[in-house]
């Protein structure tokens, strides 16, 4: 799959937990869950938890700790599907 | 001149501090109760740890081990810049709830501002090959957890309810309520940046002050941490 189609798809996957739609809209693979989104720390597991559903996945937390921005995010997601197949 | 407080023995190299909070009203109870989701935030020793402490509902023990957790990240990130929130890897060893703590939970006042209360929870923590030692208070749907490098380290802390729920609003919130904790005459003197890992430093007059602060905000609530140094007593 490619990185640009989960990308726009993980902006559907962050939007519930994003309050800033503007910055949403705008993210790149550099942009950083918490720092720019300012996403609450407190959603971050739910947020593996929906990308888990969304590829049909399983994301642990050894994967899920390297996660600090949407290019990482978009590295597991791509991880786990290979894995998968 | 502001409240100071020291911890004795204090390790040079772990000055540090950092707190966080979790809003329960704003938690999925159902989901956080799927072992899927609370297995991604606790080992095994921590879910069976829980058998010893189900006097909290299951719920509270995984938000309050994880604001146990978030607030130790928040700790050592100032002394390893390069960490990552690892909640698997920041173990909770050792809880001891207090008798008080479930009157302390189920209290029906809402808290609008505190900056001193009974602790709810100690714990100790490993992390990184650290030890830390971490206090938790409970206030009605609200859990509060701050990290120190040593059990009898004195950490002024606040926490404030507040309506403002975008967060650059919480951001200037919990700013404020940390200016409005030192002497009102003191507070245009006192501002705080986040440098360039992402922690805040605080400048006295322009110049920066050695003193850590940790800033949190979740729901309705802002609260900060903050250990002031010797140094700082000069306000």
């Amino acid at each position: 799959m490619d990185r640009q189609v989960i990308l726009e798809e993980l902006k559907k996957v962050l939007a519930p937990y994003t309050v800033n739609k503007e910055a949403l809209n705008s993210i790149n693979e550099e942009t950083s869950l918490t720092q720019d989104l300012k996403i609450n720390s407190a959603n971050l597991v739910d947020i593996i938890i929906d990308a888990e559903n969304k590829y049909d996945i399983e994301i642990d937390m050894d994967a899920a700790e390297k996660i600090n921005n949407v290019g990482s995010c978009i590295d597991v997601i791509l991880e786990k599907m290979k894995e998968k197949n | 001149m502001y409240r100071c407080h020291f911890g004795k023995n204090e390790r040079k190299e772990l000055i540090s501090t950092g707190n966080d909070i979790v809003d329960l009203s704003k938690i999925d109870n159902q989901r956080t109760a799927q072992p899927r989701f609370f297995g991604k935030m606790l080992v095994p020793a921590e879910i069976e740890m829980y058998n010893a402490h189900n006097e909290l509902p299951f719920v509270t023990y995984v938000w309050l081990l994880w604001s146990i957790k978030e607030s130790v990240f928040k700790f050592h990130k100032r002394n390893n810049p390069a960490l990552h929130f690892a909640p698997r890897k920041t173990i909770v060893q050792e809880l001891s709830v207090a008798p008080g703590a479930i009157l302390q939970l189920n209290n029906v006042e809402t808290v609008d501002y505190m900056y001193k209360a009974d602790v709810s929870v100690r714990s100790v923590i490993s992390l990184d090959g650290h030890t830390f030692y971490g206090t938790s208070y409970f206030y009605k749907d609200v859990i509060h957890s701050i990290a120190q490098a040593h059990r009898e380290t004195e950490t002024q802390w606040a926490i404030q309810r507040t309506d403002k729920d975008t967060y650059e609003e919480q951001s200037l919130a919990v700013r404020e309520l940390f200016t409005k904790h030192f002497s009102y005459s003191n507070t245009e003197r006192i501002s705080v940046r986040k440098n360039e890992v992402g922690y805040p430093v605080v400048t006295v007059d322009g110049i920066v002050s050695n003193m850590p602060v940790s800033f949190s905000h979740h729901g309705n609530y802002v609260a900060f941490s903050c250990l002031p140094q010797k140094s700082d007593c000069v306000l």
